[in-house]
């Protein structure tokens, strides 16, 4: 009975530190495409001095969560959107908005699979 | 390379955590689900150690998830026996007295070889002893002699017993270590220990074993210079 218990708090404990978790991604979603929405927007307007600022804020922002999330997250997907957030403040600062909106473009998408690919769908299931 | 090395070390600290947990017996004595658990515990430990790219937990994740399905799994087997038979099966009966059920046998995908092999692990050679020989649910085969071929026991010659607790040898000192519990056992002291060690020229740390049972009948195994 011991052992029954045990396995009933583990198991508990799994179950709420994923709900945990992915509501963590959920919020770092979330203000992640806020963020580069609000860039985009500068970048279109040619407001590139404020969205140099806010690239780079973004980029530290980013290596923050980067440490949180690099504990459940496969690397390789983690890295991968670290090396294009690196290069935003660069395409900002040297005003090349093509360059800029696709790499931003090509960041959401991959922020946006990341949180998919966490949810507890059929299609990831299977 | 340090990553790798602290991976290993904590994987395997967590394997043995989960088999503690879930009590297993040795490997031959598996249930199915048991041995599929095993299996599946030992492949996917090696791949956040094989990958560093993957993360620890989900290593860890599924070991610990798969621990406690193990844990309810066979709760429910000692709980429900419609549960048992599903999960594990009856066991079967491959021999009855002393005919073999050929039938019984092409159900289970047991050649003559595998039964004759079974027969000889249980220490018969010829399959004419077998009363009854029944398969497992581990998959181990039991072996029921006809009496002419049994052992002869101490109840057919009408001996007496001179009580079995009695003559139990357990380890009183271990690798230089004195086991109080054996001497407990034993129904000896602590003083009989060490007069029993001087009179042989010993100190306890000398001992690599001491066997003794309760009725102080001991053999003394000194630790090689």
């Amino acid at each position: 009975m011991k052992r029954f218990v045990i396995a009933v708090v583990i198991m508990a404990a799994m179950l709420g530190s994923s709900g945990v978790v992915l509501y963590g991604l959920t919020q770092v979603k979330d203000e992640m495409i806020a963020s580069l929405d609000e860039l985009t927007q500068m970048v279109e307007d040619k407001e590139y001095d404020r969205a140099h600022e806010l690239s780079e804020q973004l980029f530290h922002r980013w290596d923050e969560e980067e440490n949180r999330l690099i504990r459940y997250v496969r690397h390789t997907d983690l890295d991968s959107i670290s090396s294009r957030m690196a290069r935003l403040p660069y395409l900002v600062k040297y005003k090349d908005p093509a360059e800029f909106l696709s790499e931003v473009s090509q960041i959401r998408y991959l922020i946006l699979h990341l949180w998919e690919s966490e949810l507890p769908l059929m299609r990831n299931i299977l | 390379m340090y990553v790798v090395l602290f991976r290993t070390i904590l994987l395997y600290i967590l394997i043995i955590f989960s088999l503690r947990v879930m009590g297993k017996r040795q490997l031959g004595e598996l249930q199915p689900s048991e041995f599929v658990i095993t299996i599946l515990i030992s492949n996917i430990a090696t791949l956040p150690i094989e990958d560093t790219n993957v993360p620890l937990l989900c290593g860890a994740i599924p070991i610990l998830t798969l621990m406690c399905f193990e844990v309810f799994i066979s709760t429910l087997i000692l709980k429900s026996k419609t549960a048992r038979k599903v999960i594990s099966g009856n066991p079967r009966v491959l021999i009855r007295d002393g005919k073999v059920d050929q039938q019984e046998m092409q159900n289970l995908r047991f050649s003559v070889d595998d039964l004759l092999e079974q027969l000889r692990t249980n220490n018969v050679f010829d399959i004419q002893d077998v009363a009854f020989a029944i398969v497992e649910t581990t998959g181990k085969l039991s072996v029921y002699q006809r009496f002419e071929a049994r052992n002869v026991t101490p109840q057919m010659l009408n001996l007496q017993s001179p009580g079995e607790d009695a003559l139990l040898p357990v380890a009183v000192i271990s690798d230089g270590e004195v086991v109080e519990d054996s001497l407990r056992f034993c129904n000896l002291k602590p003083e009989w220990l060490h007069k029993v060690l001087s009179e042989n020229g010993y100190q306890p740390q000398d001992i690599f074993l001491m066997t003794c049972n309760r009725k102080a009948q001991y053999h003394i195994i000194p630790k090689e210079k």
